[in-house]
């Protein structure tokens, strides 16, 4: 199919209509859905709370001063809050392919992958991006009043964080597209994206070179948010950490692409 | 009590066997479970000085957080009891769960309980044999150490499906219950202690992880596990196993008044 502007007009509208009948139908229940992203910011932070009270106790990790750790921190878990904002169906494929409701989305006039993530809107998981928000709001004014950050930093910085949205794209695509193959894919999540993620939120620098290779290519969430936040914060590195993953993250995101489109040619419906 | 205990043995080896379908997926979950233990390791092997802190020296910390990467699978996670609870209430199927001749909360107790004891010998066993090649560990050479840490452990895992039943439990007043169990997901894993000795947390939230139950379901069994307590804190930990199963059996009669089924 020729894609041409009126096209793409045509699937932001479709986007846009489908998205917001999926946020009408989460938000019936506003005082459930305020309550329950409080809760889940405060609660889910007990990663930050694990990396603040090793600071408190023992000073900074590797060089990195609990500033630099909260802005890692910051643009991991905005990065996650986007890539769950607006790719909550793929963070949820297994049950498509458990429950044969692929099907549905094969018989759309669009592609798969545009109906599945025009289809929800992960605004229940909020709380990542409200995390990362405050996080980002505590230690960049004092970064910046240190005058660590300044200037083109701040371009950089929101760079980093569009790149670990794409990179979390590119990974959760190429997992969600194992299901087509090996249907449940929860476990394999598990080791795709949160293993990463976790590790992502600590500088890199602890680990040994072999780790620290697989979070910089096999599993490359580090690539967005350390290689970037080391030059950006005087951590080491060169000018060229800014250009690898501007390189690398649209890489990553069409070979993605690019195995969701073998897998979908592989499926075979679960249904009746 | 004989029927008491063959209920036990029959619904324990149910759970335990259903988890049998799904070693492939299971296998990939330890491995992801090895990097976390890694990551943690490599985190404390950064931070902690030569001296070490407290009775921690780098080496026990390595070994206690292989300690709590193999027994979290019995204590905190793969635990299904809370959504289990909630789609039964949602499907309407738990109508035939409260009609069986046997308490609704031992039955998921026994159930659950066979399941996590999968849960620990083929996913929590492996990732401790694979952190151990990997890291230094040593294994106590006191039996009795091994008697205490068991008998910890049995308890922090009937602790751990006792608060998962409570929340499960809550779907008869709410549909939604995923907020409660992150909640209860984070207090486990910060106040139990899972990846870091609870020494290392500011001094009164110190003194209130050790008072919680959640401390039983990493923290303490770890403990006796490295020779660095004795036994007494496992009597603690009975005192909660016997308070939380007083709430779970109240609020679950409560629950039964309360149950509105639809349909038919």
């Amino acid at each position: 199919m020729k894609l041409t502007w009126a096209r793409l007009g045509q699937a932001a509208r479709v986007y846009r209509t489908l998205v917001s009948a999926s946020l009408r139908g989460q938000m019936q229940y506003r005082l459930d859905f305020l309550g329950s992203t409080l809760i889940q910011a405060v609660m889910g932070a007990d990663g930050l709370i694990f990396v603040g009270a090793i600071l408190w106790r023992f000073g900074p990790i590797a060089g990195w001063s609990i500033l630099d750790i909260g802005m890692l921190f910051a643009v991991s878990r905005i990065g996650m809050g986007i890539y769950m904002l607006l790719c909550n169906e793929l963070d949820k494929f297994e049950v498509y392919m458990v429950n044969g409701d692929f099907d549905t989305l094969m018989i759309r006039p669009w592609p798969t992958l545009f109906t599945l993530l025009a289809r929800g809107t992960g605004i229940h998981r909020l709380a990542f991006l409200v995390q990362g928000i405050a996080a980002g709001a505590v230690v960049l004014p004092k970064l910046a009043a240190q005058g660590v950050i300044g200037g083109w930093d701040w371009v950089w910085l929101l760079g980093s964080v569009v790149w670990t949205a794409m990179l979390l794209f590119a990974v959760g695509l190429a997992t969600a597209a194992a299901g087509f193959w090996i249907i449940r894919i929860e476990e394999l999540q598990v080791f795709t994206m949160h293993a990463p993620d976790t590790a992502a939120m600590y500088p890199l620098d602890v680990y040994p070179s072999w780790l620290r290779r697989v979070f910089l290519t096999v599993l490359p969430l580090g690539l967005g948010s350390y290689v970037p936040l080391r030059f950006i914060l005087g951590k080491g590195g060169s000018a060229m950490d800014m250009l690898w993953p501007l390189v690398a993250c649209p890489l990553a995101v069409w070979l993605a692409v690019g195995i969701w489109r073998i897998g979908e040619s592989h499926y075979a419906s679960t249904g009746t | 009590m004989h029927l008491a205990v063959r209920q036990w043995r029959v619904l324990g080896s149910k759970g335990f066997a259903q988890n049998l379908q799904y070693s492939a997926s299971h296998i990939v979950n330890s491995i992801a479970s090895v990097v976390f233990g890694l990551i943690y390791i490599y985190v404390w092997q950064a931070v902690t000085p030569e001296s070490g802190f407290g009775p921690y020296t780098s080496s026990i910390i390595v070994q206690y957080i292989c300690f709590n990467q193999t027994i979290a699978w019995f204590t905190q996670f793969g635990m299904k009891i809370r959504h289990r609870i909630a789609q039964s209430v949602r499907s309407g199927r738990i109508a035939v769960e409260l009609a069986r001749p046997m308490d609704f909360f031992w039955y998921h107790m026994a159930f659950e309980y066979g399941a996590q004891l999968y849960s620990l010998t083929f996913r929590g066993l492996p990732v401790g044999i694979a952190l151990a090649l990997l890291t230094e560990f040593h294994v106590p050479a006191s039996a009795m150490t091994w008697v205490w840490t068991l008998v910890s452990l049995a308890i922090g895992g009937y602790i751990a499906i006792t608060l998962g039943y409570l929340v499960g439990i809550s779907s008869f007043w709410t549909n939604e219950i995923r907020t409660l169990s992150w909640a209860l997901f984070s207090l486990e894993t910060l106040l139990g202690g899972l990846s870091m000795p609870l020494e290392v947390l500011p001094r009164p939230v110190e003194l209130v992880a050790k008072c919680s139950p959640f401390a039983h379901q990493a923290y303490y069994p770890a403990q006796i596990f490295l020779g660095l307590s004795g036994p007494a804190p496992i009597l603690a930990g009975i005192v909660w196993a016997a308070v939380l199963t007083v709430i779970a059996s109240w609020v679950t009669a409560w629950a039964r008044r309360r149950l509105e089924v639809q349909g038919g």
